[in-house]
């Protein structure tokens, strides 16, 4: 799922100031999955956000709308009548939702809630892992199903560096497992240690968002 | 500046409590209560764990004085899920709110109760909050929405 995290309470009522009427728009995909943009999220925010308001002088009438998903544009427009009673829209779903509301209600200004980090997993409850960078050329099939593209700090396709710690984790951070550490032990439980001797020569970051925007067609999908 | 001697600020608190506090044979139903000088709105949990943030936040929004919670320990707790600690850094989470927004941080209180509470232990308790709530002075945010929560004398 994409990750993202709130903006500081400060920093969002620093933007809100010059409004009178705000739609805090949620999504209930990803953002919900990762406890930054679901309903309850939108509530404490839409309290917090009144409440610091209120007491600096600013009078702000909130009020909150989630969408089944923001990415999704026939689910965007059902924001159309109460986008005419507001000043501004403030959005916590995800980039990718964001600019779609964005395009679609171009006299309103938008400001973001959220800034969108990763594409991770929940690992525990409130703990979430990165797992996919999206660079656009998977090597999962090479590295037994760990991403060292993501997962390792300096990205390294030959791995491990000379920073991991004794117990198999990374210099960077003591609560990040190396992740060469991992791709050795899994390489081990396959009986398949040979095959990481092979040196991955530099990859091509064409397809990722070294190349530019993306623009994918299916013409057999396409209208 | 104390609120204390200010006769007319009548605190107005909610109290939470997880319904395994009490002895088992005693029972204080959910309604807001009058008591001495402070008015109390009693809500009933099946577990601490129970209780969520965006819940305190609309009582305090809406213009309560104060909110207290009143749970079980972990080793008393009758749930599996429920522990001290998410409760530790849920009540955290929500004065860390409540400090960026310049709400007291003391008008959410949390006591954990390693035994069982008779009904004189729970007013009490209630009652010494609602003295500290009178010291700090009315809800900043009383009065300034008009779907307001707090003219609990209505209710009576």
């Amino acid at each position: 799922m994409i990750i993202a995290e709130w903006k500081p309470l400060s920093e969002l009522m620093t933007s809100l100031k010059s409004y009178k009427n705000v739609l805090l728009v949620g999504c209930a995909t990803c953002v919900t999955e990762c406890a930054v943009g679901g309903d309850r999220e939108i509530n404490i925010l839409a309290s917090s956000l009144r409440m610091g308001l209120k007491n600096k002088g600013y009078d702000i009438n909130f009020t909150t709308y989630i969408l089944e998903r923001a990415c999704e544009l026939r689910f965007v427009k059902k924001l159309t009548k109460i986008a005419s009673k507001i000043d501004s829209i403030m959005s916590f779903s995800c980039g990718i939702g964001m600019q779609l509301i964005a395009d679609h209600y171009i006299k309103k200004p938008l400001l973001p809630g959220v800034n969108t980090t990763s594409l991770a997993i929940r690992e525990l409850p409130g703990l979430w892992t990165t797992r996919c960078c999206a660079c656009g050329d998977c090597v999962l099939g090479e590295t037994f199903g760990l991403c060292p593209i993501a997962r390792c700090a300096k990205g390294l396709m030959n791995g491990p560096c000379g920073g991991t710690r004794k117990n198999g984790y990374c210099e960077i951070d003591a609560n990040i497992h190396c992740i060469w550490h991992l791709i050795i032990e899994r390489a081990k439980i396959r009986g398949n240690l040979s095959s990481l001797y092979k040196i991955h020569k530099p990859r091509s970051w064409d397809n990722s968002a070294h190349g530019g925007p993306k623009r994918i067609i299916r013409n057999d999908l396409c209208l | 500046m104390d609120y204390y001697f200010i006769s007319d600020f009548l605190p107005e608190i909610a109290v939470f409590y997880c319904q395994q506090t009490l002895n088992n044979r005693v029972k204080l139903p959910e309604r807001i209560y009058r008591r001495g000088d402070f008015f109390a709105r009693i809500i009933i949990l099946p577990c601490s764990c129970k209780v969520e943030v965006y819940q305190i936040l609309k009582l305090l929004e809406k213009g309560i004085d104060g909110v207290q919670l009143i749970f079980c320990s972990q080793k008393k707790c009758r749930f599996l899920i429920c522990n001290d600690k998410q409760n530790e850094f849920r009540i955290n989470y929500v004065r860390n709110i409540l400090s960026q927004t310049n709400i007291e941080e003391r008008r959410l209180s949390c006591f954990i109760k390693k035994t069982k509470l008779t009904v004189n232990n729970f007013i009490e308790l209630t009652t010494g909050y609602a003295k500290q709530i009178k010291n700090l002075g009315p809800n900043p945010m009383k009065g300034t929405l008009n779907n307001d929560y707090c003219r609990m004398e209505t209710f009576i």
